[in-house]
């Protein structure tokens, strides 16, 4: 009986364990299911709720800067069809390592520039939006250090981190904007001798240009990036940005350089050579899109005096420069032989 | 005019001089070419604009330049303000006979339309302007002076002279462009001069007819009225080239042709003695005449000028003008000689928004030199005169404001039938605007 009783238990013992262990398992399963799907739950769901957040918001930043990279790449694309393009991926990887480098000391290091040489005598550097830097050939030339050309590319990647010129855009009511890619369109065709009778850019008084933007409705969401980038060519060949970005530029520009370890004279020696060594024709466009050499040189000494420039030492980076500088053609289109010497 | 009086004893020349009167020769300007400045840069820059022409104001500057024209304009100035005086020097006795003119005048009008979709670089333009205007009323009362008892003259003048202009400049090469113009113009001057000269006589003086006795008083009153009207075609021819970009050189030539022209003078004098012989009035002294060709033909004018456009900032303009011999018709007064002009202007941006503009200019007579001994000859007057405007700019627009400065001098003959020649200063202050939108 006892044995039978003993059987019974030590059968039935296992069994209930057994039972027990799977009820047990069963319930536990079913607990850490359900804790883990809330959790799973509360995390999507909290995710889903960043993710709505940064989405509204991403998605309106990603739309802009694909605005911005679109603007600037049709503003570069005709600046390069305008100029032509100085093909020589040594100097140009060159001039990509000085900008970036300077680049990545600013306050814009994410941002992705592409920098290209333009096939023109002329001394100038653009920025278009996106960070599509072109600098002629003739603005390379005139350089005799790597700290200058740094300095040069320093302004730009001030222009495009700043975004000068597409705030610029954006800030037109549509009707000017319509209006200033028109002229752009017009004047494409006008000569030399017509072009010349071209006055400054008038300074836009605030009250007027509200008061055109309230006529007008503003710009709103019909920012075209075609008539965008054809009012920008008139910013940028004609008329010039505000004088007071150029400066800014010019001094984020330094400042970017300097902090990358270069001298920080190079900006200043740069625009006083050109003072002194470009003929004028060679400087048209800058002359007419930027500050007078002598107030921007005078806004320079002002932050060199700032960065007490006097105390620090920077990097001429005369020998590297001089190789690629050789690579250059000279006017004729032969290798530049004053810099071969 | 007042020759028709014959005085008996030239001895008395005080006397006889204001018994002459002071002369009427103060008709409205046909004589200098350089009166108003026209146009909206132009007015800053003291006219010299025929190497630039490239606004509205082309059609009187040069039409050629419309072919350079960055964009379509519409501009219009005036002359808000404007005085005048002239001061004849020791005219009677040792005092000094003054004339006051002022006034405000809408000088110029216009527009241009490019035609790019008819032809590339072809512009038409089109101005209204006034190339001469003066209104004067003059009052003045001389008392008690030398043997004058009372001289009262009330004198009126309304002149101006204007033109509605068009014209097409078409730019046939890059550098090279060429224009035309028709100009209508019209010539209105009425000139109306009271006096009366009231005076004791203290020795016999014998006036037409009649003798006036020692203590009798001779009141005079003569009336003028002189009306010339013309209208006319100019017929302006214009190249403007640019042999290098910066520079460009532009050449203007206008001639003309009179449709229309007349000539009207009518003048009365009486004379009225009071006491001595008794109250007597002497037979009225008319001339009444009339031409129908008093003006001749226009003379031939000629511009030549230069721009430099050194920078967007910076324009320096200079501006040579020719006009030539103008022979009378049947009134030998408006016989004119040729004359030559200079004019030089800078434009310079303070800031891109604020312009100034600063011209010199001269504005010579082409009435002959007075000289000694010859009577009733008009007066000769030479001006220089200087203008300095700053603009307001707006990216589609802009106004100006200014001062245009005259200053002239010369000889006249202010006494009619006297020999006796005055030294002349002119002085002249005109207030301006402009305005002109681009679109």
């Amino acid at each position: 009986m006892r044995s039978s009783k003993f059987f019974l238990f030590s059968v039935s013992m296992p069994l209930i364990f057994v039972a027990v262990f799977m009820i047990q398992c069963v319930t536990s399963t079913d607990t850490k299911d359900s804790s883990k799907k809330t959790s799973e739950k509360s995390e999507e769901k909290a995710e889903e709720q960043v993710a709505r957040a940064l989405t509204a918001e991403e998605e309106k930043k990603v739309d802009e800067l694909r605005a911005e990279m679109e603007l600037g790449r049709n503003m570069a694309g005709r600046l390069l069809h305008f100029y032509g393009v100085y093909d020589n991926p040594e100097v140009i990887g060159y001039l990509n390592t000085v900008g970036r480098l300077v680049a990545s000391y600013s306050d814009f290091p994410d941002r992705r520039y592409m920098i290209a040489i333009l096939d023109s005598d002329t001394v100038n550097a653009f920025a278009c939006p996106g960070g599509y830097i072109l600098v002629t050939m003739g603005a390379v030339r005139n350089a005799v250090n790597e700290a200058e050309i740094a300095m040069v590319l320093g302004h730009e990647v001030a222009h495009v981190g700043k975004q000068h010129m597409l705030n610029t855009l954006k800030g037109m009511s549509k009707a000017d904007l319509d209006k200033a890619a028109e002229e752009v369109e017009k004047r494409k065709d006008l000569p030399e001798a017509v072009l010349v009778r071209q006055r400054p850019d008038p300074e836009e008084n605030v009250i007027g240009n509200m008061l055109a933007k309230y006529l007008s409705g503003g710009s709103g969401g019909s920012f075209s990036i075609i008539k965008a980038a054809s009012a920008g060519m008139g910013f940028i060949l004609e008329k010039g940005l505000d004088h007071k970005l150029e400066f800014e530029a010019d001094h984020e520009g330094v400042k970017y350089a300097v902090r990358a370890g270069y001298e920080p004279k190079g900006l200043l020696k740069f625009l006083e050579r050109i003072e002194a060594n470009t003929p004028k024709e060679k400087r048209k466009i800058l002359s007419s899109t930027h500050p007078r050499i002598s107030e921007r040189v005078k806004k320079i000494e002002e932050v060199l005096k700032m960065l007490e420039a006097d105390e620090i030492t920077g990097a001429r980076g005369k020998k590297r420069f001089m190789r690629y500088h050789a690579m250059l053609p000279d006017n004729q289109g032969k290798k530049s032989k004053q810099l071969k010497k | 005019m007042l020759s028709l009086v014959k005085y008996s004893r030239s001895g008395k020349l005080f006397l006889a001089i204001f018994l002459m009167g002071i002369s009427a020769n103060i008709y409205a300007d046909q004589f200098h070419y350089n009166n108003i400045i026209i146009g909206d840069r132009a007015l800053g820059l003291g006219g010299a604009f025929g190497g630039v022409a490239d606004d509205a104001s082309g059609v009187y500057y040069n039409p050629a330049g419309l072919g350079f024209a960055l964009s379509n304009d519409i501009s219009g100035s005036a002359n808000a303000f404007y005085t005048k005086k002239y001061t004849y020097k020791n005219t009677i006795g040792n005092s000094d006979y003054v004339e006051k003119s002022s006034g405000s005048l809408p000088s110029f009008f216009g527009f241009l339309q490019k035609m790019d979709k008819v032809a590339q670089g072809l512009v038409w333009g089109l101005g209204v302007y006034a190339t001469d205007s003066e209104l004067r009323d003059q009052n003045d009362v001389i008392e008690n002076t030398l043997n004058i008892n009372r001289l009262h003259r009330a004198q009126n003048m309304r002149a101006s002279t204007f033109h509605y202009s068009t014209g097409v400049g078409y730019r046939l090469t890059s550098t090279f462009s060429v224009g035309f113009g028709l100009s209508y113009f019209a010539v209105d001057e009425l000139f109306q001069d009271y006096q009366d000269i009231q005076q004791t006589f203290t020795n016999d003086t014998t006036v037409g007819t009649a003798t006036c006795t020692a203590s009798c008083t001779l009141l005079r009153t003569q009336g003028s009225r002189e009306y010339l009207v013309a209208k006319g075609i100019d017929t302006i021819f214009g190249v403007q080239w640019a042999p290098i970009s910066q520079l460009s050189l532009g050449l203007t030539l206008k001639v003309g042709k009179f449709i229309s022209q007349s000539y009207e003078n009518l003048i009365e004098v009486r004379d009225h003695y009071l006491g001595g012989q008794g109250d007597s009035i002497l037979s009225p002294a008319l001339v009444d005449l009339e031409y129908s060709n008093p003006l001749g033909s226009p003379p031939l004018r000629a511009r030549l000028g230069t721009s430099w456009f050194a920078s967007p900032e910076l324009l320096i303009t200079f501006d040579t003008m020719y006009v030539g011999e103008a022979k009378s018709g049947e009134f030998s007064r408006y016989k004119r000689e040729s004359v030559i002009n200079f004019a030089t202007g800078m434009e310079y941006y303070i800031l891109s928004s604020l312009p100034i503009r600063l011209g010199l200019f001269t504005n010579n007579d082409s009435r002959p030199q007075v000289e000694e001994g010859k009577v009733n000859q008009a007066d000769h007057i030479d001006f220089v005169g200087g203008t300095i405007f700053f603009a307001w700019v707006q990216p589609n627009s802009q106004v100006s404001l200014g001062l245009i400065s005259q200053n002239g001098s010369g000889k006249a003959q202010k006494i009619g039938n006297s020999i006796k020649t005055q030294d002349i200063e002119v002085t002249s202050q005109t207030v301006a605007f402009s305005a002109s939108h681009n679109f």
